[in-house]
């Protein structure tokens, strides 16, 4: 049953993957973006995470949805808000199917869909300031 | 007619919490509304090349017509994962 949260906590992968790790599946992929250090040639101290949070959880929904019809797997989707550090997971998903290749097709078709469609918006704190990332533009931050 | 408008993003600190109240006529458009917003806020000048559009949690066309009460929000390109 396709679920998908946004939560202001540490994401505990391993009680997601349990929601998808029936007896049924043979195959369990995860996928986890987390926080990285480095951006366009600058460091980062540190991201947060600003959502539209109805409609970022309605549309996560859709897209677990939707893998889950395409490709007949169990699909959970989690992401998080707030300030994240570096290292730790800003979002996870898990599919879990009978073999390996629905799952890897449906968690890698996820995220991709997660990036275009999820009314999400990361901060980075740099060296140089604080800025907002809008697709392939960093704007400014002021407070 | 009232719309509730949500900005966010870089636009989000233009208003207080991101959300303005505006008076719109009846059966205004998405795009009648982003023309509106434009004239007010000249920081809103590029919202229609460069933002998606939502109205009441659900992507909008710029043609929708727009009822008493809706919450339209501006989104520019996302970024999360």
């Amino acid at each position: 049953m396709a679920e998908a949260n946004i939560v202001k906590t540490k994401i505990e992968v391993a009680e997601l993957e349990a929601k998808v790790s029936g007896n049924a599946n043979g195959a369990v992929c995860t996928f986890v973006g987390q926080v990285r250090n480095h951006s366009r040639g600058s460091e980062v101290a540190f991201l947060e995470y600003d959502a539209y949070e109805p409609m970022a959880k309605k549309q996560m929904l859709k897209i677990a949805q939707e893998a889950e019809s395409k490709w007949g797997c169990e699909v959970v989707i989690s992401h998080r808000i707030g300030r994240i550090e570096l290292g730790e997971a800003s979002v996870v998903i898990v599919a879990g199917s009978p073999h390996r290749a629905e799952a890897f097709e449906a968690c890698r078709w996820c995220i991709d869909t997660l990036k275009e469609d999820v009314p999400v918006w990361k901060r980075e704190t740099r060296p140089d300031g604080t800025f907002w990332v809008e697709g392939e533009d960093l704007l400014k931050a002021n407070g | 007619m009232k719309v509730t408008v949500l900005l966010f993003g870089h636009y989000r600190e233009l208003a207080d919490g991101g959300e303005l109240m505006v008076e719109v006529n009846e059966g205004t458009t998405v795009h009648s509304l982003a023309d509106t917003l434009i004239n007010r806020f000249s920081a809103l000048a590029g919202i229609m090349t460069h933002c998606r559009f939502a109205v009441n949690e659900e992507f909008a066309p710029l043609n929708a017509s727009l009822a008493e009460n809706d919450v339209v929000a501006v989104l520019p390109p996302m970024s999360g994962g």
